[in-house]
């Protein structure tokens, strides 16, 4: 899938990764590759400063955790970040049934 | 050697490219060496060998020019909003400090020495000077507060930091010309006045000493940003 197409759904596609828990930065990216099958293949580099954006904006916070024995920054929702999910989630739900009514095979409605 | 040269040769080149403030910049380094050693380690588990683990690590990461530039969007943001923080706790701090001095030492205005009123025209520039410390102030909380709201609804970090750098610029050479333009104001209307309390002009001093540090601490916001 091309970066370019996946840098606009970014911000969600991350809170949707913390929802309901908390992963370092790497973990994010695996959850992100295996959640899409591999399809979604953004430069691991650009989800570091993403995170921080999405921190400064008040939908996630972080703080340095031993994990797996090594010190590393973890991330979590708050719960702006939460309502933020929910309301990513309904545009999306909205903008592909839309999509889909015109791009999708079935029969098209009859005209008045 | 070739065990840690790549990616540590990639950490140097973001480093290199990356001006901006001390902690974040280490912190932001430190996260993306974690995250270039869990990968290279993921291609170790998949039977790469070390130098081809690594090599392939760092080019998931992206390029370093790429990603020098969304690294240094939200350093220079970090900047901004910590010269902005700055601003927003130091100058009120400083004024109040300053009307402190002045109460303990000296007093109400009419306890000044030199016996005669100032013109006509120093007690409105004085005033108009005074309320500099707090619109200046409010004008920080608000940018503070716009950036954090903006963040919410865009991706260009540049952007954000190029608006904050420029608010703290025009609100910290605002305090500062404000605070400078008085103290020379009322040296000419009522020499004997910093010199008879020396501890108010040990306080000018300090506040346009401060006031200078918060307009270099902007510079080096727009410095970052551009």
């Amino acid at each position: 899938m091309k970066p370019d197409v996946l840098r606009g759904h970014l911000d969600a596609l991350l809170l949707a990764t913390l929802d309901g828990r908390r992963l370092h930065g790497y973990a994010i990216i695996e959850a992100l590759q295996l959640r899409s099958g591999g399809a979604l293949d953004l430069p691991t580099g650009t989800v570091y400063p993403a995170l921080r954006r999405l921190e400064r904006a008040g939908y996630v916070t972080s703080e340095w955790s031993t994990v797996s024995g090594r010190q590393r920054r973890t991330y979590h929702l708050t719960k702006a970040g939460q309502r933020a999910l929910v309301q990513e989630r309904n545009a999306w739900r909205e903008f592909t049934a839309a999509i889909e009514g015109v791009l999708g095979e079935g029969p098209w409605p009859a005209q008045a | 050697m070739a065990r840690a040269s790549v990616i540590d040769d990639y950490v140097a080149d973001l480093d290199a490219r990356l001006p901006g403030g001390r902690k974040v910049k280490t912190d932001l380094l430190t996260e993306a060496r974690d995250s270039l050693e869990d990968a290279a380690e993921c291609y170790r588990r998949a039977g790469f060998a070390e130098h081809d683990a690594q090599r392939k690590a760092v080019e998931d990461f992206g390029p370093v020019a790429v990603i020098a530039r969304d690294y240094q969007g939200e350093l220079a943001v970090a900047y901004g909003a910590r010269t902005l923080r700055s601003i927003l706790f130091v100058l009120p701090a400083t004024h109040m400090l300053w009307e402190g001095a002045r109460l303990i030492w000296l007093g109400g205005w009419e306890n000044a020495p030199g016996g005669n009123p100032p013109p006509q025209w120093y007690m409105p520039f004085a005033q108009i000077s005074d309320s500099m410390t707090w619109a200046v102030s409010i004008a920080t909380a608000l940018a503070l507060l716009i950036a954090r709201l903006w963040s919410r609804r865009t991706a260009d970090n540049r952007l954000i930091a190029r608006c904050a750098a420029g608010v703290a610029m025009v609100a910290a050479s605002a305090a500062l010309s404000a605070n400078v333009a008085l103290g020379v104001a009322s040296m000419f209307v009522n020499p004997a006045l910093m010199f008879h309390t020396p501890v108010l002009l040990l306080a000018s001093v300090f506040a346009v000493l401060v006031l200078a540090r918060l307009t270099v601490m902007a510079r080096k916001a727009v410095r970052f940003a551009v």
